[in-house]
């Protein structure tokens, strides 16, 4: 059986462990993989809004982080979820 | 799986926060539905606290020269998380900048930056409340959450980006009043866990035996709840990773003759802050093998995985499995319940599939990808089944 439909993992597999933080979104810190979604949801997104789900996609709400010259013209919220 | 989706999202379960009798009803549901695989199904009550509730329409309102313009909630404005109660709508002139001299009774515009600051100095000085800029999602919401900071003393209210930057304009040159109300408070509840002990098609008793492999299959239930008056179906997040485990373990159910330890977790309060499975994890024998799904709904390119805890030999067999099944698969955060799990010291996994219209009106059933829900149960499946076999690998 050959793997022609790219199926498995892109990447080295131990990335998995430390996965890149969903963006830092608004501009603020992004959850460390060892936050639980309470954690997260206090300290990664805006300082306030961030909770479990929203970081389990890739950027917030699964929408790629803002640039950060957008995040610091809208007060750190552009592209992270309100 | 998508008619899983279409009735978990449905009118009856009213967005299934947790403590809500459409959330317990979705529990009812999904319960039966596993009693139909067979399953042991145990509900677990679990106390949650510091929900956010919203119990009203929030209002928002400026007034410029006698013209008032009225905002819409969560288009153009929304509760934050850290607000203060204000349950009718206050009006107070609107100043600009939270360093000003006397901010007392007054609205406040607080500048880009951090918004904690300004609500301290709002509270300091007495301010009626801050409006601070948020940005929305691609289709122009503000999604909901029920679980965040600590609560100020200030009502709080999140103004969209080029309206906070239009009011600045206008007060630079005029006076301009506010109406806002902040119908938020936090309420404690009870959560309700689902957890379902499966049979094999060798009729194994679902009885733990030694040395067989220990699986657990996760996704949570609950969703943020609908607002008064307007629906949030949370068809992505997650009714469509629920629709996916449920598919798997029926398929499981009725396929695996292999000794094997098969349970399926549907866990609520994840919204609230993964407090079903800090409640469910305590609970399992350490050499539990977990795997959570937290949105099954649109696979672009990839689907994001998260490892914790000692998942090195479980991990390697997702790898092998997504490579049967041809599903891609990538290092993302997953920030759900699956770090509840790895944080009780069980070997942990989260697996993301994509969440449309996330924790908005927009979540919609008409959104989740019959595609995507048949790759995530066919990669669930094909991991199940490789660690039961694991000569098969």
């Amino acid at each position: 059986m050959t793997n022609d439909v790219t199926g498995g993992f892109i990447g080295n597999l131990d990335e998995a462990f430390t996965p890149p933080a969903a963006g830092g979104c608004c501009g603020g810190p992004a959850a460390t993989p060892e936050a639980t979604a309470t954690e997260a949801a206090a300290t990664s997104c805006c300082g306030s809004q961030t909770t479990a789900s929203q970081t389990a996609v890739a950027g917030c709400c699964g929408q790629a982080p803002a640039p950060a010259s957008e995040q610091a013209a809208s007060g750190g919220s552009a592209g992270c979820c309100g | 799986m998508l008619g899983t989706v279409r009735k978990l999202a449905g009118d009856d379960y009213t967005g299934r926060r947790v403590g809500t009798p459409g959330g317990r009803d979705a529990a009812a549901w999904l319960a039966e539905q596993l009693r139909e695989l067979g399953a042991e199904v145990e509900l677990v009550s679990f106390p949650v606290a510091g929900v956010r509730e919203l119990y009203d329409t929030p209002v928002l309102e400026w007034s410029v020269g006698g013209q008032a313009r009225r905002l819409e909630h969560r288009r153009e404005f929304v509760e934050h998380l850290a607000s203060a109660e204000m349950p009718q709508p206050h009006t107070a002139p609107l100043t600009a900048d939270a360093d000003a001299a006397d901010v007392r009774g007054r609205w406040v515009l607080a500048d880009a930056g951090d918004w904690a600051r300004a609500c301290s100095r709002a509270e300091a000085g007495g301010a009626a409340g801050v409006l601070m800029a948020r940005g929305t999602d691609a289709e122009g919401w503000m999604p909901k959450m029920i679980a965040g900071p600590a609560t100020r003393a200030v009502p709080v209210i999140g103004l969209r980006t080029d309206l906070h930057r239009h009011l600045a304009d206008t007060l630079a040159h005029t006076a301009v009043q506010v109406t806002g109300s902040t119908p938020l408070r936090q309420v404690a509840v009870d959560g309700l866990n689902i957890h379902a002990r499966l049979p094999n098609a060798a009729h194994h008793t679902p009885e733990a035996g030694p040395g067989r492999p220990r699986v657990l299959l996760t996704a949570h239930y609950d969703g943020v709840g609908d607002d008064p008056g307007r629906r949030l179906p949370a068809a992505a997040d997650n009714a469509s990773g629920v629709a996916a485990v449920l598919e798997a373990a029926r398929v499981l159910s009725a396929t695996v003759t292999a000794p094997l330890d098969l349970a399926v977790a549907f866990l609520d309060a994840e919204e609230a802050g993964a407090w079903g499975s800090a409640h469910h994890a305590r609970t399992l024998p350490p050499e539990t093998a977990v795997i959570n799904l937290d949105g099954a709904a649109q696979l672009h390119q990839a689907a994001s995985v998260e490892a914790g805890g000692p998942a090195h030999a479980l991990l390697a067999t997702l790898d092998q499995a997504a490579w049967l099944t041809a599903v891609p698969l990538r290092a993302g955060a997953m920030a759900s319940d699956n770090r509840r799990y790895a944080a009780a010291g069980l070997a942990a996994i989260g697996i993301g599939m994509g969440m449309p219209g996330y924790q908005t009106p927009a979540e919609t059933p008409e959104r989740v990808e019959a595609a995507t829900l048949a790759a995530a149960a066919r990669l669930l499946t094909a991991t199940v089944w490789l660690i039961s076999c694991p000569s098969s690998a």
